[in-house]
Protein backbone atom coordinates (compact mmCIF):
# COMPACT_ATOMS: atom_id res chain seq x y z
CA UNK A 1 0.00 0.00 0.00
CA UNK A 2 1.25 3.45 -0.83
CA UNK A 3 1.58 5.75 2.12
CA UNK A 4 0.42 8.85 0.71
CA UNK A 5 1.94 12.06 1.89
CA UNK A 6 0.47 14.81 3.88
CA UNK A 7 -1.45 17.77 2.77
CA UNK A 8 1.06 20.07 2.44
CA UNK A 9 1.36 23.63 4.77
CA UNK A 10 1.16 26.99 3.02
CA UNK A 11 3.60 29.54 4.08
CA UNK A 12 3.13 32.78 3.00
CA UNK A 13 6.32 35.14 2.44
CA UNK A 14 6.43 39.25 1.64
CA UNK A 15 9.70 40.76 0.96
CA UNK A 16 11.07 43.56 -1.81
CA UNK A 17 14.19 42.34 -1.65
CA UNK A 18 14.02 39.17 -4.49
CA UNK A 19 17.63 38.07 -2.99
CA UNK A 20 15.91 37.48 0.23
CA UNK A 21 12.97 35.36 -1.36
CA UNK A 22 15.31 33.56 -3.62
CA UNK A 23 17.29 32.78 -0.06
CA UNK A 24 14.52 31.47 1.83
CA UNK A 25 12.87 29.95 -1.10
CA UNK A 26 16.14 27.68 -1.39
CA UNK A 27 16.07 26.57 2.67
CA UNK A 28 12.60 25.69 2.11
CA UNK A 29 13.65 23.35 -0.11
CA UNK A 30 14.55 21.17 2.44
CA UNK A 31 10.90 20.92 3.68
CA UNK A 32 9.33 21.07 0.11
CA UNK A 33 7.46 17.27 1.01
CA UNK A 34 5.52 19.37 3.51
CA UNK A 35 5.05 23.09 2.90
CA UNK A 36 4.05 25.46 0.04
CA UNK A 37 6.19 28.41 -0.11
CA UNK A 38 4.68 31.76 -1.62
CA UNK A 39 5.98 34.50 -2.05
CA UNK A 40 4.78 38.47 -3.06
CA UNK A 41 7.11 41.31 -3.48
CA UNK A 42 5.72 43.22 -1.16
CA UNK A 43 2.81 43.16 1.43
CA UNK A 44 -0.24 44.24 -0.55
CA UNK A 45 0.30 41.19 -2.97
CA UNK A 46 0.00 38.94 0.22
CA UNK A 47 -3.40 40.38 1.40
CA UNK A 48 -4.40 40.58 -2.12
CA UNK A 49 -3.78 36.75 -2.39
CA UNK A 50 -5.09 35.58 0.99
CA UNK A 51 -8.09 38.21 0.32
CA UNK A 52 -8.52 35.21 -2.75
CA UNK A 53 -7.71 32.31 -0.21
CA UNK A 54 -10.27 32.45 2.52
CA UNK A 55 -10.49 28.85 2.68
CA UNK A 56 -9.90 26.47 5.32
CA UNK A 57 -7.08 25.60 6.57
CA UNK A 58 -5.61 28.64 6.81
CA UNK A 59 -1.78 29.46 6.07
CA UNK A 60 0.59 27.76 8.93
CA UNK A 61 3.10 30.85 9.02
CA UNK A 62 2.99 34.54 7.55
CA UNK A 63 6.44 35.96 6.91
CA UNK A 64 6.95 39.92 6.47
CA UNK A 65 9.71 41.71 5.56
CA UNK A 66 8.86 45.16 7.48
CA UNK A 67 10.24 47.82 4.57
CA UNK A 68 8.41 47.28 1.00
CA UNK A 69 6.51 49.54 -0.82
CA UNK A 70 2.79 49.31 -1.79
CA UNK A 71 1.96 48.17 1.69
CA UNK A 72 4.98 47.79 4.56
CA UNK A 73 5.57 44.69 6.87
CA UNK A 74 4.33 46.38 10.05
CA UNK A 75 0.81 47.60 8.08
CA UNK A 76 0.04 44.17 6.44
CA UNK A 77 0.26 42.40 9.82
CA UNK A 78 -2.36 45.00 11.18
CA UNK A 79 -4.86 44.29 8.54
CA UNK A 80 -3.64 40.68 8.66
CA UNK A 81 -5.11 40.95 12.54
CA UNK A 82 -8.00 42.47 11.40
CA UNK A 83 -8.98 39.33 9.11
CA UNK A 84 -11.62 36.87 10.90
CA UNK A 85 -9.28 33.94 9.52
CA UNK A 86 -6.20 34.93 9.63
CA UNK A 87 -6.62 36.68 13.39
CA UNK A 88 -4.56 34.07 15.11
CA UNK A 89 -2.32 32.98 12.23
CA UNK A 90 1.18 32.66 13.46
CA UNK A 91 3.17 35.64 11.41
CA UNK A 92 7.08 36.77 11.86
CA UNK A 93 8.36 40.15 11.33
CA UNK A 94 11.91 39.32 9.09
CA UNK A 95 13.95 42.45 9.01
CA UNK A 96 17.41 43.92 8.62
CA UNK A 97 16.29 45.70 12.23
CA UNK A 98 17.19 45.35 15.32
CA UNK A 99 15.50 47.83 17.52
CA UNK A 100 13.58 46.85 20.41
CA UNK A 101 10.72 48.92 18.74
CA UNK A 102 10.26 46.76 15.71
CA UNK A 103 9.97 43.15 18.65
CA UNK A 104 7.86 45.59 20.67
CA UNK A 105 5.60 45.95 17.56
CA UNK A 106 5.55 42.45 16.36
CA UNK A 107 4.86 41.30 20.86
CA UNK A 108 1.78 43.77 20.28
CA UNK A 109 0.05 42.02 17.19
CA UNK A 110 1.22 38.48 18.53
CA UNK A 111 3.97 37.89 16.07
CA UNK A 112 7.50 37.17 16.23
CA UNK A 113 10.26 39.04 15.25
CA UNK A 114 13.74 37.89 13.37
CA UNK A 115 16.71 39.30 12.22
CA UNK A 116 17.53 38.13 9.00
CA UNK A 117 20.64 35.75 8.92
CA UNK A 118 24.31 36.72 7.79
CA UNK A 119 25.42 32.95 6.86
CA UNK A 120 24.73 29.70 5.95
CA UNK A 121 24.38 28.43 10.03
CA UNK A 122 22.41 31.64 11.43
CA UNK A 123 19.91 30.93 7.87
CA UNK A 124 19.47 27.46 9.47
CA UNK A 125 18.55 28.75 13.29
CA UNK A 126 16.27 31.05 11.13
CA UNK A 127 14.04 28.46 9.32
CA UNK A 128 13.92 25.99 12.31
CA UNK A 129 12.73 29.47 14.49
CA UNK A 130 9.98 29.95 11.41
CA UNK A 131 8.83 26.53 11.68
CA UNK A 132 8.79 26.58 15.72
CA UNK A 133 6.20 29.62 14.95
CA UNK A 134 3.48 26.79 13.76
CA UNK A 135 1.17 25.24 15.33
CA UNK A 136 2.04 22.15 16.96
CA UNK A 137 0.76 19.26 14.77
CA UNK A 138 2.24 20.61 11.76
CA UNK A 139 5.40 21.65 13.44
CA UNK A 140 5.97 17.55 14.02
CA UNK A 141 4.64 16.98 10.67
CA UNK A 142 6.92 19.32 9.13
CA UNK A 143 9.72 17.71 10.79
CA UNK A 144 9.01 14.36 10.34
CA UNK A 145 9.09 14.73 6.37
CA UNK A 146 12.34 16.98 5.88
CA UNK A 147 14.09 16.14 2.85
CA UNK A 148 17.21 14.46 3.43
CA UNK B 1 22.40 50.13 32.83
CA UNK B 2 24.86 50.82 29.78
CA UNK B 3 25.40 48.08 26.93
CA UNK B 4 29.23 47.62 26.80
CA UNK B 5 30.38 48.59 23.17
CA UNK B 6 33.11 46.86 21.36
CA UNK B 7 35.30 49.19 19.51
CA UNK B 8 36.47 48.62 16.30
CA UNK B 9 39.89 47.41 17.15
CA UNK B 10 38.20 44.78 19.25
CA UNK B 11 35.29 43.70 16.82
CA UNK B 12 38.52 43.32 14.25
CA UNK B 13 40.57 40.79 16.85
CA UNK B 14 36.79 38.46 16.79
CA UNK B 15 36.45 35.08 14.90
CA UNK B 16 33.96 35.82 11.38
CA UNK B 17 31.60 33.70 13.55
CA UNK B 18 31.42 36.14 16.87
CA UNK B 19 31.54 39.34 13.86
CA UNK B 20 28.63 38.06 11.88
CA UNK B 21 26.60 37.31 15.75
CA UNK B 22 27.37 41.01 16.98
CA UNK B 23 26.41 42.07 13.63
CA UNK B 24 23.09 40.50 13.57
CA UNK B 25 22.61 41.55 17.41
CA UNK B 26 23.98 44.92 17.39
CA UNK B 27 23.94 46.32 13.98
CA UNK B 28 21.87 48.64 12.39
CA UNK B 29 21.75 47.48 8.59
CA UNK B 30 22.28 50.50 6.09
CA UNK B 31 22.44 49.07 2.60
CA UNK B 32 23.65 46.43 0.28
CA UNK B 33 25.28 47.05 -3.34
CA UNK B 34 25.86 44.27 -6.18
CA UNK B 35 28.78 44.20 -7.38
CA UNK B 36 28.60 41.53 -10.34
CA UNK B 37 27.60 38.43 -8.90
CA UNK B 38 28.76 39.37 -5.34
CA UNK B 39 26.73 41.15 -2.73
CA UNK B 40 27.84 43.32 0.12
CA UNK B 41 25.87 44.58 3.16
CA UNK B 42 26.84 47.58 4.84
CA UNK B 43 26.43 48.13 8.90
CA UNK B 44 27.15 50.94 11.30
CA UNK B 45 27.89 49.24 14.11
CA UNK B 46 28.02 51.56 17.47
CA UNK B 47 30.72 54.22 15.97
CA UNK B 48 32.11 52.41 12.98
CA UNK B 49 30.83 50.55 9.78
CA UNK B 50 31.31 46.94 9.12
CA UNK B 51 30.88 45.95 5.34
CA UNK B 52 30.54 42.41 4.20
CA UNK B 53 31.08 40.80 1.21
CA UNK B 54 29.39 37.82 -0.09
CA UNK B 55 30.24 35.25 -2.89
CA UNK B 56 26.82 33.50 -1.96
CA UNK B 57 24.56 35.79 -0.64
CA UNK B 58 23.64 35.62 3.15
CA UNK B 59 25.35 32.13 3.26
CA UNK B 60 29.16 32.19 2.68
CA UNK B 61 31.34 35.26 3.50
CA UNK B 62 33.90 36.07 0.73
CA UNK B 63 35.34 39.11 3.67
CA UNK B 64 34.72 41.43 6.29
CA UNK B 65 35.55 45.16 6.30
CA UNK B 66 35.87 47.45 9.09
CA UNK B 67 36.19 51.29 8.93
CA UNK B 68 35.76 54.43 10.94
CA UNK B 69 35.68 56.45 7.87
CA UNK B 70 32.57 57.68 6.19
CA UNK B 71 33.77 56.92 2.62
CA UNK B 72 32.81 53.52 2.79
CA UNK B 73 29.41 54.02 3.27
CA UNK B 74 29.30 56.44 -0.72
CA UNK B 75 28.43 53.34 -2.38
CA UNK B 76 25.38 53.04 -0.13
CA UNK B 77 24.78 56.46 0.69
CA UNK B 78 21.31 56.82 -1.44
CA UNK B 79 19.91 54.00 0.94
CA UNK B 80 21.04 55.44 4.56
CA UNK B 81 18.32 55.21 6.78
CA UNK B 82 18.58 58.84 8.55
CA UNK B 83 16.53 57.65 11.70
CA UNK B 84 17.75 54.63 12.18
CA UNK B 85 21.37 55.81 12.14
CA UNK B 86 20.46 58.79 14.36
CA UNK B 87 18.46 56.22 16.86
CA UNK B 88 21.40 53.59 17.28
CA UNK B 89 23.72 56.94 18.04
CA UNK B 90 21.26 57.82 20.64
CA UNK B 91 20.84 53.85 22.44
CA UNK B 92 24.37 54.68 23.91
Amino acid sequence: MTKSLPRKSLVLYADDDPDDRLLVGEAFQAYAQTVELVTFPDGLGLLQFVDRLNTYPPPCLIILDVNMPKLNGKDTLKRIREMDHLAHVPAVLFTTSTLPSEAAFANAYKAGFLTKPLDEGQMMEVIDQFIDHCGEETKKQIRRHKNG
Amino acid sequence: MTKKQTSAAEFKTLSQEEKLALLRQDGVYVGKVSRGKNINILFQLYHFYVEVRYNNYRRTVAGISVSEDLALLSPYIDQVIVRELDKNGSEE
